[in-house]
This record gives C-alpha cells, structure tokens and sequence, in this order.
C-alpha cells in the first residue's frame, strides 16, 4: 500500500483500476494520487491496459474459452470428498444453529455520529440495523428533521424522520452493505444542515 | 495520433520523489492558519492536479475548475476556523473532502433528473463516446492485447482471461489452476511486458515510415 511518501505498487494501481480493490485500499491509493504525478500517469496506462485486455478477451473465440478446462477434472475418490463431506457438514451446522443466531445479528447497532472534523468517520457492521444517535447541536430549529442516507454515489438508501428533537437524537435504519456511506441531516424542505460519513463493514 | 498510448514503460521502476514537503503538512496546515499567502499557494500547487485528477475520474469534465475551487474554500476554510484538528492528516482530510464533493454532486444531479422535466427539445444532448482519435487509439490497443492473447500460451491466455474479463480474484485463478502467487504474477506481468514491447515496436515503425 502506497504512503506519502512510496509510490503505489502496481497491483494496487491495477485494482483501483478493475475497482476491485477494498474501500480501505482504494482510499490509500487516492490519497496517494492526490499527490503523486508519476502514479497519477501509471494510473492511466494501467487503465489502457486493462481496457484493452478486456476488449480483447471478449473477441478470444468463444470455442475456445468454453473448451478449456477451468480446472481439472473431478474425480470420485475418497480424498476428494472430505471437502465436499466438510461443506455439506458446515451447511447443515449453519442450517441449525442460523435461528438461534439471526436474534443476535439483527439487534441493532447503536451509532455515534459526531461533526466531522477531519478524515474520521464512524463505522458500524454490515447486516444489523443502525441506531443512529445524532448531535443535533447547533443546527438551525426545527420540530422535524429529516436523517438521510445515501451511498458513495449519491443514491439515497434510506430516509427517516426526527420528530421532536432535543440536542442529541437517535433514530433506526435498515441494515446496509458494505461500503462508504454519508448520513444527511436536513430541514423538512431539503436543506441540508449536516452530513456523517459513515463506513459500514462486513462480509457481503 | 497521441502514440504515447501504445507504449507502456517497463515498471516497477519508480525512483521519483512523491512530492516536495508531502511529509510536513502540520507546517503548512500552521502557516494556512496564520493567513501565509505563500503558505496557501503551495497548497494549491501540491492538491490542485490531483484534486483535479480525481474529480475527473469520477465526475467528467464539466465544471471541473468550479469543482476543483470549492474543494480549496472548504479545505481552506476549515484550517483557517482550526477544524482540522490533526494537521498531520492534511492529506486524509482533503481527500474526504473530494469524496464528499463527489458524493453531493453525484445527489444532486440525481436530483436535479428526477425533480425536472426537460422541455426544451430544442437542447442537444453531448455525445458521450470518445473522439474518432481516441477511439482509433482504443482499437490499436485492442488489437495489440489480441496480438498478445494470442501468441501466449493457452493456459496463460485463460489465467488473463479470467483475471481481466471475467474479473476473478488472483487467489481463486492460483487455487483453480494450481498455480503459484509467482506464477501467477509472472503471467501477468510477462504479457504486459509484451504489451508494451509490441506498442514501441509500432511506434518504432511509424516513426521510421514518417521519415
């Protein structure tokens, strides 16, 4: 991972390419380009690159790929069960033990968001519903709010309501996914008044 | 035609420095504060091409200097108010600040499509497909990686295949085709070697025809 002061590796600059690199990760390897002219060029022929090596793959003839062997083939032998018997045991352990789990997962996470000074943002698990407290203080009066949620891009994935508010205030959202979100206070007519950065983590 | 595209330098060989003063961010943040003016200006020559450089990437070129200034009022102003609590995360912060400049008007225009109708039918639409020059670049490109695909042997051909195309992790290629982290790079980095070599040999030619 690229610092200050070390340039990105290439297979960094390459994932941020694919986008396939983790949101930690492809964080790292922006604050790096921010400053750094020469990744900020290697960046862009790891773009040409990959775009031209996956125009080509498409036109690779289709016999061909469908062809290859992917891996080798199966055989029905005693060692090569024991993986297949250890999934089939561990998806019948979670069949069993998943009611009993799902209650614990889905209690919802409590979530502090503060005023954002600096790069820090809360961070709360992927799949559990999200009791978001909000400070509220300072904000312009209003007997409503409106809490909104959206992703990286922008898209809204949730919006809730803050009836009666006192200076710190808390409401629940729906579990989310993976990623970098922000949590928008806002006045009933749209303006928006405050904004969290929020990172969920998890497996999904 | 811009030719500097075909041709890939051979990495790693990255001995540059990063950036001038990169590491000494709570000095700036400081003379920011005390309204330096040499101070700010060797902020914006540090941020301003990679500030630009992202929001490009991800917003396109409209309103980019528009874009690019209300980064450095918010940047600015926050350091001037002391809001930047550890100077030392200078580089953190603006990047927070680009991303959520990304996010806001990535909402707004979503906004702005779902709350106004277009009526004025008159208003062309811009063409979002590349020019013919980058668009004759993208093929030559193409047609080198086919070029590369297909001198290769298969099996390499299938590890890039389902690394670039079908986009699978290195990690499920290694362990589906029995190979080695080594071997894996190896592959990888053999065909972007040829890439390259190919993109100069063309170049070479051009050149050579030109005089």
């Amino acid at each position: 991972m690229p610092t200050n002061n070390q340039h990105a590796a290439e297979t960094d600059l390459e994932g941020y390419s694919m986008q396939t690199l983790s949101l930690e990760a492809s964080a790292r390897v922006e604050q790096h380009l921010l400053i750094c002219e020469t990744c900020r060029g290697r960046l862009g022929e790891a773009d040409t690159y990959v775009a031209a090596m996956k125009n080509a793959a498409q036109y690779l003839p289709r016999q061909e790929r469908a062809s290859e062997p992917s891996a080798p083939r199966w055989r029905w032998r005693w060692p090569h069960l024991i993986p297949a018997v250890a999934v089939a045991a561990s998806i019948g352990i979670a069949v069993v033990a998943l009611p009993f789990n799902r209650h614990a997962t889905s209690a919802p996470f409590a979530v502090s968001l503060q005023t954002m000074r600096g790069p820090q943002h809360s961070q709360a698990p992927s799949r559990r519903p999200l009791t978001l407290q909000v400070d509220l203080t300072g904000l312009a009066a209003s007997p409503t709010y409106r809490i909104e949620m959206v992703d990286q891009s922008g898209n809204r994935v949730w919006q809730g309501v803050i009836a009666n508010p006192v200076s710190a205030a808390s409401v629940t959202a729906p579990p989310q996914k993976r990623g970098m979100y922000f949590v928008r206070v806002a006045l009933p007519s749209g303006e928006t008044l405050r904004e969290y950065g929020l990172e969920i983590r998890g497996t999904d | 035609m811009a030719s500097s595209i075909l041709t890939l330098p051979a990495y790693p060989v990255v001995q540059e420095p990063v950036a001038q003063g990169a590491s000494n961010w709570p000095n700036l943040v400081e003379r920011i504060r005390r309204g330096d003016g040499s101070a700010m200006e060797e902020l914006y020559k540090m941020f301003s091409t990679g500030i630009r450089f992202l929001l490009y990437r991800q917003l396109g070129p409209q309103d980019l200097d528009d874009k690019v200034h209300d980064v450095f009022v918010i940047i600015t102003q926050a350091i001037c108010n002391g809001e930047l609590r550890e100077p030392e995360r200078l580089m953190g912060y603006v990047h927070t600040v680009v991303r959520r400049q990304v996010a806001s008007h990535i909402d707004r225009a979503v906004q702005l499509r779902r709350n106004y109708v277009d009526v004025d039918f008159q208003e062309s639409v811009s063409d979002k497909r590349p020019n013919p020059e980058r668009q004759a670049i993208e093929r030559q490109n193409i047609g080198l990686a086919m070029s590369v695909l297909q001198c290769i042997p298969k099996r390499d051909r299938e590890v890039l295949t389902r690394f670039y195309l079908d986009e699978e992790s290195a990690e499920n290629i290694c362990e589906n085709m029995g190979l080695t982290d080594t071997q894996f790079r190896l592959i990888k980095s053999r065909a972007k070697a040829r890439f390259g070599e190919l993109g100069r040999r063309r170049l070479a030619t051009r050149t050579n025809l030109r005089a």
